[in-house]
Order: C-alpha cells, then sequence, then structure tokens
C-alpha cells in the first residue's frame, strides 16, 4: 500500500510488528521500501506478474483490531476487520436472517470470489488495497462500494475515515497508511445484491462483478440506490448513470436491467485476455437484473422477472 | 471366448497398483526426482517468431555466480525429428518460433541459471512472421524451411507444406453432377493444450559413458531415440527410465527437456534438472493442431451421401513432431463413419512460425468429427431430414467398407446409436423442444494404435509374477491395472501378485509408448503372449513334479494342478523355485505386432497411416441450455455408447470416458490456447481455461463389449475415443439451441453470445 | 530469521527467506514431496496443504505466515507404514485416481471438507474442489468417493 514503484531486487524481508500503531510506524519509516502483507495471494504473484519485490513486508492480517467483526442487526452500521478473511466474511455474513439485509452483497462477493485455497487466507484489506494496484476484479470491492462502505484507515499520528471510492481514485497513498477495518452502514431498508460472471461454473477472475445497493420507501419505491462494477475498466468503481435509473421506481426486472443497459454505456470496458470488452458490457444489463434480484431476494420488496428471463 | 469362459479378472474393477503412494503422496513424479549434487538449468527462449541470430553472447554469463556450464547450438549441432528431421536442439542461425531454445545454462540453483540466461547476450534481426494458413501457402511466401526439401524424412508437400496426403476413390465428378444438393462448409478450430498438472521436466546424468535421464515419459523409447539424435550418439548411449507420471495426453510423448539435461550433464558432470514453468509449458510444449476443414458434399433427396470432397489443413508450427505423422489420419477418417462412396480429400500440415504442435489424445479427430458431423447437421436441414435419421441412413454396418476399402467386419456403430436411443430417446428429447435447449448426436470409428510392443513376464521364486516391459503408466491404469490383470488371467494367480518393474528402456523390449488407446491393446497382447509362454514353462517343470503330462494340468489359485484332480497340485513358488535347477528360470519375452489387414492401398498417396487396427465405434449425445443473456453453455446431460472390445478393468475405462469427455468439452467450450503475433497470449491457468469441477457434466454411460479377435481377452483401445465427438455432439447441441450453425470452436460465452446477437465473425475473438 | 510452526504435528524451525512460498519450504528443505508444484500461480490446487485446518495454495503461502501455526499435509494424513484414511482409501475404492498429480491437492481439501460437513452433497463437494484441477478423471469418480466417504461407506 505505498505510493511509490519498490526497488528493491534481494530476498524480501518480513518484519514482524504487534500493533497497528506500530505496523504504521514501520511502514511509513519505509517508505516505498514497505509495504503491508495480509494473506499474501496478491504479493506472492508479484514474481509472475514481473513486479519486484519490496524490501521489507509487515503482516498485518493478524494485528489487534484487524479481526474485529460486528454485524448485529441492532447497529446502524457494521464493522468488519480488514484482517477477516474471505471465508469468515461467508461465515459471519452467510446467515441472511440476523445479519442485517445491507451486507447480503458483501457476503455473496465473498462467497462467490475465487475459491477455497484463496478465500482461507486473501483477506477483506488485502482485496481492497489489491484492488488499487491492478487487481480490477477484487470482487469484494464492488459491493463495498455500492453499500456505501467507509474505509478506516491507520497512520503513524491517528486514525481517519475515508469512502472507499476515494480510497481507490486517488494517485497516491502516504506511507504507513494501514487498511484497519471497513465500515458498512445498514439501515433496515438497505438492501444489497451481488453478481458475478465467470466463463467456468467459478475459480476465476470476474468477467465482470456487479453490486447494487438500494434504500426502499415502504411503498416499495427506491429512494436511493448505488451500482458499482468491477472487472471492465483498471479500478472497479460506482457507476451513477445506472443508480440513477433505478431511484424513484420499485425495483424490479425492468429497471434493473435499465440500470445495466446505462452501467453499459457509462463504461469503459477493455478488451483483454480474459474477456472481450464488447462483451463484458452486454451483459451488464442480465448480471444487474441477478444481482437485483438477489437484493430483494429474502427480505426486500417483491421481484417481478423481465420478460427477458426469470433471475438466476 | 464366450463371457462365460473368461477368468473372473477380466471384467473386475481391481484397484491400482499405484494407488497407495499415489494417494499417501508417496510416488515419486518426474517433477519429484531429485539427485545428490543436482544442477537446474534454464532455457534462452527466442523473444521472436522469427529472425536470424546475428549475436549470441555466452561469454558474460558463463562467469555469473553458481553457474556450471552454458551450451549452445554449437554442443548440439545435429537434426533430428519423430518424423522429418528438421530441427535443432536449439536454433543455430535462425529462430523460428517464440520460445525456441537458443542457450541453456546449469547452475546451482534455479535463480543463479535464470539470472545466467537474463545475462546471454543475444541479438536477433527479425524476418516477417508466417503466422496464418493463408500467409504460409500464398505462392510467394517465404519458405520457414528453405532446406526442406533436404531433410531426412521429408514427406510429400513443398514450400511451407511439411506434408501432404491424399485419398482419392470412385467418380467423384460424376457423383456431384448426379447429387440433388450439394452442401459445403468450412470449419476452422483453435490449439488445445495438454496441461497435464506435471510439467515437462527431466533430470539427466552421465554414467559409464551413456546418458541417463529419468522422465515421465510417455514414450520412453522414442525419447531414447531423440536424445541421442540430438547429441550424436547411438541410441543405446540414451536410458530412460520413466518416472510416475503425472499426466501426458500426448504431450509427453516426443523428447523435449531431457536432451537438455543430458547435454549440461555431460558437460558438468553433474545430474542436471530441466522443468517447464506453466508459463513455458504453455507457451512452448506442443499442443493439439490448429485446424481449418473444408467439407463440400453431394447427397440425394432422401438423404444418401453420394460423395465428398475433404481438405484439412493443419498447423505443424515452425518445426515438425506427431502432427506430420498423423496428416494421413484426416482422409481416412473422414470416410471411416458414414458411406461416402466417392471422395476426394486432401489433408496437409503446413509451417508456420509458432510453437510447433503435437499430439493430444485422440490426434486430428476431434476436429475432423466436429466438422463431419457439423456438416451433416447442415445437409441434414437443407433437406429437411432429421439428423439422427440422415446418419442411420449413411452410417457402415458391420461388414461394409471404410472409406480406404477396409473391411469392418465388427462395426457397432448402429448398436451404439441403439444404446444412446435407449438411454435418450432421440424422438423424446427432440419433440420436447425449449427455447434455448438443444441435442446433438455424433459418431465415430476410430482405432487402437498398431505400434509394436514386447514384454518380459518373468515368475518369480515366490510365486509373484514380474512384468518388465516398456509400457508406460500415464494415469490410464492400463499398466496398473489391465496389463496386470491379463497377465494374472493367463497364469491364474491373484491380481495383487502380478508386479511391475520401473519402465526403463535399459532393461524392456522396444514398446510404442502410451499413445494412441495402445497399452492395454499392445503391452497387453506382448503380455499374454509372454505369459503364454510363461505357461508352458510352468506346466513342463510342474510335469515332473507332479508326475503328469503337462497337457493334463492347468493353472489356477496360484498352484499348478492336474485337470479333474484339484488336490494334486504344487504351488506356482514351488514349482518356480524348483524349475531353477531343473529347467532353468522361468521367464518368458513376448511381443505384439498389428496383424495385416485388407485395404485398398492404391487409393492414398503420402500415407503414412494407411488403415484402422482394432478399430472401434462411438456414438455420443448431448443435450444443452444456452444462457441468452450471456452465452454461456449449460450441459445438462451426455450420453456416450462406446465399443470398449472386452470391459477388462470396467471402472477404469468409466475414467477414461468421464475425463475425456471433460476434456472433449473443454476444447468444445472453454480452451483456446491463442497464438498472437506469434506470441502464446493464454500463458498462464487464469485465462487458459481448464474445467473445474462445476464444469463436469452429468455423464450416461454404456460400454458394449464388442470383443477384438486379435486383442487381449478381446481388448481394443478405449482412451481416446471419449475425447473425439464431444465437440460435435456439443457443437450440434449448441448450433439446436441458438438456431444457428457453428463453424468454430471453442463455443465460449463470448462466441455464442455474438452468434446470438448477430454479430460478426471475430467478435468474439478480440483481444487486448 | 528463522521460522517455527508444526508441519503434521512436529515442530520445525526453517530458516528459509521470509517470503519463499511453504510448498518450497515442504519439498525443498522438508522433504516433503506430497504436495505438487503444478502451475506455481495458485491455480491448480495441487499444492494444497491445510494450515491450521483450512485448505490454503501453499504456493502463495508465504513461509513467514506460517510462524506457530499447524501445518498438515499429505503425508501426515496416514501414518506411511498404516492404513489409509477413508478419504484416501475411497478415492482407490471409486477409481478417482489417474495419474495422481493432483491427488494430493484432492486429498487434503476433502479432507477438511469433511471434517467440517460430515455429509456433503454432490454440489457442496463440487464447491469445495473448484480450486483443485485435474485433468484426468473428470471429477465424477472423485465426488462418488467424497460422498462415500460422508455416508459412512469407507469404514
Amino acid at each position: 500500500m505505498t505510493s511509490a514503484a519498490p526497488t528493491s531486487t534481494a530476498a524480501p524481508e518480513v518484519r514482524a510488528v504487534s500493533s497497528l500503531e506500530e505496523a504504521s510506524q514501520v511502514l511509513a519509516e519505509l517508505g516505498p521500501d514497505g509495504a503491508a502483507l495480509a494473506g499474501g495471494t496478491w504479493i506472492m504473484r508479484r514474481p509472475l506478474r514481473s513486479e519486484p519485490w519490496h524490501r521489507v513486508y509487515v503482516p498485518v492480517a493478524g494485528l489487534p483490531g484487524l479481526r474485529e467483526l460486528d454485524v448485529r442487526p441492532t447497529s446502524s452500521q457494521a464493522q468488519l476487520g480488514a484482517g477477516l478473511t474471505h471465508t469468515e466474511l461467508v461465515a459471519e455474513l452467510a446467515d441472511g436472517t440476523s445479519v442485517p439485509a445491507a451486507l447480503a452483497g458483501l457476503a455473496a462477493a465473498a462467497r462467490l470470489s475465487a475459491f477455497p485455497q484463496v478465500r482461507n487466507v486473501a483477506t477483506l484489506g488485502g482485496n481492497i488495497a489489491a484492488a488499487r494496484v491492478g487487481f480490477r476484479q477484487a470482487d469484494l470491492v464492488p459491493a463495498l462500494l455500492a453499500a456505501g462502505a467507509r474505509l478506516q484507515l491507520g497512520y503513524p499520528d491517528g486514525r481517519a475515515d475515508r469512502p472507499v471510492a476515494d480510497f481507490l481514485g486517488e494517485a497516491g497513498r502516504p506511507a504507513g497508511e494501514i487498511l484497519a477495518g471497513v465500515a458498512v452502514p445498514t439501515p433496515p431498508d438497505r438492501f444489497a445484491g451481488f453478481g458475478r460472471l465467470t466463463v467456468r461454473g467459478a475459480g476465476e477472475y470476474a468477467v465482470v462483478n456487479v453490486a447494487v445497493s438500494v434504500d426502499v420507501d415502504p411503498d416499495g419505491t427506491v429512494r436511493s440506490a448505488r451500482v458499482a462494477v468491477g472487472a471492465l475498466e483498471p479500478v472497479p468503481r460506482l457507476i451513477p448513470e445506472a443508480a440513477a435509473v433505478l431511484v424513484g421506481r420499485p425495483l424490479d426486472g425492468t429497471s434493473a436491467r435499465e440500470a445495466g443497459s446505462a452501467a453499459a454505456a457509462a463504461v469503459d470496458a477493455r478488451d483483454d485476455r480474459l474477456a472481450p470488452g464488447w462483451y463484458r458490457r452486454a451483459v451488464l444489463p442480465a448480471l444487474l437484473e441477478r444481482a437485483c434480484a438477489q437484493a430483494t431476494s429474502t427480505t426486500g420488496p417483491a421481484w417481478t422477472a423481465t420478460d427477458e428471463g426469470e433471475p438466476r | 471366448m464366450s463371457p462365460r469362459q473368461l477368468p473372473p479378472v477380466i471384467g473386475a474393477s481391481v484397484r491400482r497398483s499405484d494407488g497407495q503412494d499415489k494417494v499417501r503422496g508417496a510416488a515419486v513424479y518426474g517433477m519429484d526426482h531429485v539427485e545428490p549434487g543436482m544442477l537446474h538449468a534454464r532455457l534462452l527462449r527466442s523473444p521472436l517468431p522469427a529472425g536470424r541470430i546475428v549475436r549470441l553472447d555466452t561469454s558474460r554469463a558463463a562467469t555469473m555466480p553458481g553457474v556450471r556450464a552454458v551450451v549452445t547450438a554449437a554442443d548440439a549441432p545435429h537434426l533430428s525429428g519423430w518424423v522429418v528431421k528438421d530441427q535443432r536442439l536449439m536454433a543455430a542461425d535462425e529462430v523460428r518460433y517464440v520460445g525456441e531454445p537458443v542457450a541453456a545454462v546449469a547452475a546451482d540453483t534455479v535463480e543463479q541459471a535464470a539470472a545466467a540466461v537474463a545475462a546471454i547476450d543475444l541479438e536477433i534481426d527479425p524476418l516477417p512472421a508466417i503466422l496464418t494458413f493463408d500467409d504460409a501457402l500464398a505462392s510467394d511466401a517465404r519458405p520457414i524451411h528453405p532446406a526442406r526439401d533436404t531433410y531426412t524424412g521429408a514427406g510429400p508437400g513443398g514450400g511451407n507444406v511439411a506434408w501432404e496426403s491424399g485419398l482419392e476413390r470412385g467418380a467423384v465428378e460424376d457423383a456431384f453432377a448426379a447429387a440433388d444438393l450439394v452442401v459445403t462448409d468450412e470449419f476452422s478450430t483453435p490449439r488445445q493444450h495438454q496441461s497435464p498438472i506435471e510439467p515437462h521436466v527431466a533430470v539427466g546424468r552421465f554414467e559409464q559413458g551413456r546418458y541417463v535421464v529419468h522422465s515421465p515419459a510417455q514414450y520412453p523409447f522414442l525419447v531414447r531415440d531423440r536424445v541421442a539424435e540430438f547429441l550424436g550418439v547411438r541410441s543405446s548411449a540414451v536410458r530412460v527410465i520413466v518416472s510416475t507420471i503425472g499426466g501426458g495426453f500426448g504431450g509427453k510423448l516426443d523428447a523435449m527437456l531431457e536432451p537438455f539435461a543430458c547435454l549440461l550433464a555431460r558437460r558438468t558432470g553433474r545430474p542436471v534438472r530441466v522443468a517447464n514453468t506453466r508459463a513455458e509449458e504453455l507457451a512452448t510444449a506442443s499442443p493439439r493442431e490448429n485446424a481449418v476443414v473444408r467439407l463440400r458434399t453431394a447427397v440425394r433427396a432422401d438423404g444418401t451421401l453420394l460423395a465428398q470432397e475433404g481438405e484439412v489443413i493443419g498447423d505443424n508450427g515452425a518445426y515438425s513432431g506427431e502432427t506430420v505423422f498423423c496428416a494421413s489420419i484426416p482422409p481416412v477418417l473422414l470416410g471411416a463413419t458414414y458411406r461416402i462412396p466417392n471422395v476426394r480429400y486432401r489433408s496437409r500440415v503446413v509451417y508456420t512460425n509458432t510453437t510447433p504442435t503435437a499430439a493430444f489424445r485422440g490426434v486430428n479427430a476431434p476436429y475432423c468429427v466436429f466438422a463431419q458431423e457439423m456438416h451433416l447437421d447442415h445437409i441434414a436441414r437443407e433437406l429437411g431430414v432429421d439428423r439422427r435419421e440422415l446418419r442411420l441412413r449413411n452410417v457402415l454396418r458391420a461388414g461394409e467398407e471404410m472409406v480406404n476399402g477396409q473391411p469392418l467386419p465388427d462395426a457397432a456403430l448402429v448398436d451404439a446409436f441403439d444404446a444412446v436411443e435407449k438411454v435418450a430417446p432421440w424422438a423424446e428429447l427432440t419433440a420436447a423442444r425449449r427455447p434455448y435447449r438443444g441435442v446433438g448426436i455424433a459418431a465415430v470409428t476410430w482405432l487402437s494404435n498398431p505400434g509394436p510392443g514386447g514384454a518380459t513376464v518373468k515368475v518369480n521364486e515366490d510365486g509373484t509374477v514380474t512384468v518388465v516391459s516398456g509400457g508406460a503408466e500415464i494415469g490410464t491404469g492400463a499398466m496398473a491395472t489391465s496389463v496386470r490383470q491379463i497377465v494374472a488371467a493367463e497364469l491364474g494367480v491373484p491380481v495383487e501378485d502380478v508386479l511391475l518393474a520401473q519402465t526403463d528402456t535399459d532393461s524392456a523390449s522396444f514398446d510404442g509408448g502410451a499413445q494412441g488407446s495402445r497399452t492395454v491393446f499392445g503391452v497387453g497382447n506382448a503380455a499374454a503372449d509372454a505369459a503364454g509362454q510363461v505357461r508352458e514353462q510352468l506346466l513342463k517343470a510342474a510335469a515332473d513334479i507332479l508326475e503328469a503330462a503337462p497337457d493334463d494340468l492347468e493353472l489356477a489359485e496360484g498352484h499348478v494342478a492336474v485337470r479333474g484332480a484339484p488336490h494334486k497340485r504344487v504351488p506356482i513358488a514351488t514349482v518356480a523355485s524348483t524349475a531353477l535347477w531343473s529347467t532353468g528360470p522361468i521367464a518368458a519375452t513376448g511381443r505384439h505386432i498389428a496383424p495385416p489387414l485388407p485395404f485398398d492401398s492404391a487409393c492414398m498417396s503420402g500415407a503414412v497411416f494407411t488403415h484402422f487396427v482394432a478399430a472401434t465405434y462411438h456414438v455420443h449425445l448431448a443435450e444443452v441450455e444456452v444462457d441468452p443473456d450471456t452465452g454461456a453453455v449449460r450441459v445438462l446431460r451426455y450420453v456416450v455408447a462406446q465399443d470398449v472390445g472386452r470391459a477388462i478393468n470396467p471402472q477404469m475405462i468409466e475414467g477414461q470416458i468421464e475425463g475425456g469427455v471433460l476434456q472433449g468439452l473443454g476444447y468444445a467450450l472453454l480452451e483456446d490456447l491463442r497464438v498472437d503475433g506469434g506470441r502464446v497470449v493464454d500463458d498462464d491457468l487464469e485465462s487458459y481455461r481448464l474445467p473445474t469441477a462445476l464444469d463436469a457434466p452429468p455423464l450416461e454411460i454404456s460400454l458394449l463389449e464388442n470383443p477384438c479377435s486379435y486383442g487381449p481377452f478381446g481388448g481394443k483401445g478405449v482412451a481416446e475415443p471419449p475425447i473425439i465427438p464431444v465437440a460435435a455432439a456439443l457443437g450440434a447441441a449448441v448450433a439446436d439451441a441458438i438456431g444457428r450453425p457453428v463453424h468454430e470452436l471453442p463455443l465460449t460465452p463470448f462466441a455464442v453470445l455474438a452468434a446470438l446477437r448477430g454479430e460478426q465473425d471475430g467478435v468474439g475473438k478480440e483481444l487486448a | 530469521m528463522t521460522y517455527s510452526f508444526h508441519i503434521n504435528g512436529h515442530p520445525v524451525e526453517i530458516g528459509s527467506a521470509a517470503m519463499t512460498g511453504l510448498l518450497e519450504v515442504l519439498r525443498d528443505e522438508l522433504g516433503l514431496r506430497g504436495a505438487k508444484p503444478g502451475c506455481g500461480e495458485g491455480r491448480c490446487g495441487a499444492c494444497t496443504v491445510l494450515v491450521d485446518d483450512v485448505p490454503v495454495a501453499s504456493c502463495l503461502y508465504p513461509v513467514a505466515l506460517a510462524q506457530s501455526r499447524h501445518v498438515r499435509t499429505v503425508e501426515g494424513l496416514a501414518a506411511p507404514d498404516g492404513p489409509l484414511t477413508p478419504v484416501q482409501d475411497a478415492l482407490l475404492e471409486h477409481g478417482g485416481v489417474q495419474c495422481g498429480a493432483c491427488i494430493p491437492g484432492v486429498v487434503m481439501t476433502l479432507t477438511a471438507l469433511l471434517e467440517r460437513t460430515l455429509r456433503p452433497t454432490p454440489d457442496q463437494i463440487c464447491d469445495a474442489l473448484v480450486g483443485n484441477l485435474c485433468r484426468c478423471t473428470g471429477y465424477h469418480k472423485i465426488v462418488e468417493a467424497a460422498v462415500a466417504v460422508g455416508r459412512g461407506e469407507e469404514r
């Protein structure tokens, strides 16, 4: 999570620390030579990406504070430590009855991502951090963006909160900044969903991932909405054009597909080895429909599919 | 032999002899083999698809830390090749594909070797790369091998055509003139990579004046000969010891890294290990060739096939492996399943500046069958005839001749159609049509590779039996179960008492390799022959002990017994140890050679492969559902009827079918080893998508026993056929589901959605 | 820097460089060559081992993170001279092993699954196996084996 390119070619060192503050301090001193290490699944592939190692890695996932979790339905927001693994998130968020509906998209993203061997070690914080540096398919990130999550960042001299989008969008990050946790607002009338498309059954990067969350009035009208997509552009992002389509009407298959079309029009989906850009755009309406169907599947408003097909 | 008379071990799903080691993690694969003092090698590979080497300076690399030797073409200047001797171990003056070895370094560690490789000064003057068939076949095309015609083993053809073969029978023009309908199609298919879990690896050493190499080799005798040829020594100067093989599928038949390990071992006096990274494996380890198939067929209004013209072009890549050899299969294969009285087929293998291609399970057949079956569907559509009915009208019946004039006395294609029908009635499937659902059906006649084989069977003094052969256990269980079952059946010993010696070219007689579904057939026959001789030796030695005539004795339950007097018997262990001093040790070497079969050689030209030995017959059916939103294809149902000759180990055969179908599904729907500008695009397992557990379709399998008169207990080859008709069956089902013809593979969601939305060809093939 | 952790119940101290993959340490330092380097990029699952009882891709797991943890490999399941575990035995009984290069990883994934889920369904088994590529078997017999273990058909 450093701003400048690392330069070291020697075997990297791992420096254990005992607190978030210490980690922050050490990384601040190291500057571009250091980076935080969580599950390691992204960093360990640096040689495969022809990226040099940093000189020093500081393990952070197990630090006190990074493994906190509070998803009580009575709280106005959920608190998720950055060191939680995808598997742990699934275990904590999968129970749809006692967990706020606003977290359903994040739960699905954690559950559908990668495969067990990666989910068991890859962390919430690592997913967010990697999304800044090339991992545009990071599944948790669109879900966090759509959920309106705020990142809790630690620094040598204190802490700060930032919206996820700001963290992803700003050019550089200060040395010593550590992702400590995520706060996700959980208003009772917020419903969230996630859709992920792969070529195979699973076990690979998403060709497209899309997340949605909506705040719904008692009469079923969507009061506000957020739509985020990943894998299409260099960094996952919110698509306000798509969200706008959902607002002021009930959430159903038709509005979801219209929003998907708006998203398709708004994104710059590029070709890469994994999928052609036109395809990534083309599937957005259906994928957003699936995400919206999930958002409303348990506790949300009744779902009406489009004529174009049942949600899967 | 009727089923009643079969020994019970034939048809038993016995466990594999290597199974315990494999599930305990104790089996030593090629990738696990280590030796004391072992060095590690890395290769410098060409970064360009075509060019002249203007500078190659290894002096700096040679002085790097840990470096023990650096070799280049000057150290191994000899031309070699499986069929056509058109390649050196390392590029001498010209590079012809991205990834072609140019130099090799042995060092104390892999990292040191890699650092030294990076320090080699290589300068290449680029040449225009020839990457497509059109470019290669253009009349003014630069010849990729100007010396082509002078190569030992050079075949018919010329220019950039590495090999050309053909087959012509009957009066083609007359038949086309008399046709009610003429249908034309062109199909193109991608490269498919074998991608075994274990990449290529070899550990070589130099010992007593000879090269010894440990390798997960499918065809150790070929590897032996190729190492010798590359290094300019006679073949007996090379010994190949086969490790546990972590998958092959054709990719580990030919030599690849073994010569490097040997050359560097000789140079350093130390054992040397060479291993491909996964990226090297995908980029340089010869895949199935991409191909184009053009078919033009004359038919009568009632659906009778009258004549067919066919052209098959396969990509050889920059150098010749087995692909040139296989060029003569398509002309026979295209006319091996259906009655086509008048044909003109041409098959060409073309040099390009791309990674050399080679064998992959089923060699050319998956794309030839895909093309033929999609073409038949096209004909059915044009005629308004039911697709299955069209096939039954033209399918070869028992006793009819294939296109090469070879009679098929045991053809069981109709039986296979019937077996599929019993499981999945066609009328029901096609009547219950729903949007975006489709069915496809495809048939094929295939062969068992006729390569020769030998096996030695010896009876140990404790009554166990050891089989020494060149057969390689690539995972199918052919050696680890079936050959042992055959020997157990011949000698009346428990299958657990039949042991396999490690495969070693020093101790085994020649064997034609684990290829072309031939191990049970070829090694099985040789082992049965040896076991038959051993049986005679045992009976003769036991005759003295039991005071009976050998003709009155039989082998059963680990004993030699007097027939009709089962209490008068002696354990084989006693016979074997007594025999040491009476008749001598009990051992014999058996041989296998495929019998000559009648066919019309006059109709063929340039054919290395002329006819089908121990032919087998297969029908596959697929039902799919296409997601109109995403183009994703879901296989709802997959049905296989396969002629297996004799099901010696039904469980292992099912395993071949389940695995082969999934590889075929990969070829049909997922796998596409793309080459862009001469570079392999898909050089990791993220974009080269191997099927996962979630992609395996529900399978219904019927094994058809149709014994081969010259196979062991009636056995035939079973391992290749399951991959062959899969792309055809799935392609037909997808075309049926989307209401549009299919002409290209793979049917990725991108390609299917593009077809559904009517976009032009190539929309789904865009690259960054 | 040395790292101390448990391998198959036994404490070890490892002096490898911190970001060395656990797979390399297992194979080259500890002589445990059961886990396979199928791809080295965390995509084939042949190197799967259990760290604190959950499957991880050991090629992507820095040895430094193993500090104080319990690592289990295929070699640690059954005693070398003892009977196979139910998962190992079922894979052979059901014909789920061909070349076997993926099998050490498959065994570890299924072992972890069956320790948590007593009677997994075929769908649960496939979900668990999606990170273990097998090029030989088509997966059917591997799934059958796991179902059989869950049903208690294996000892």
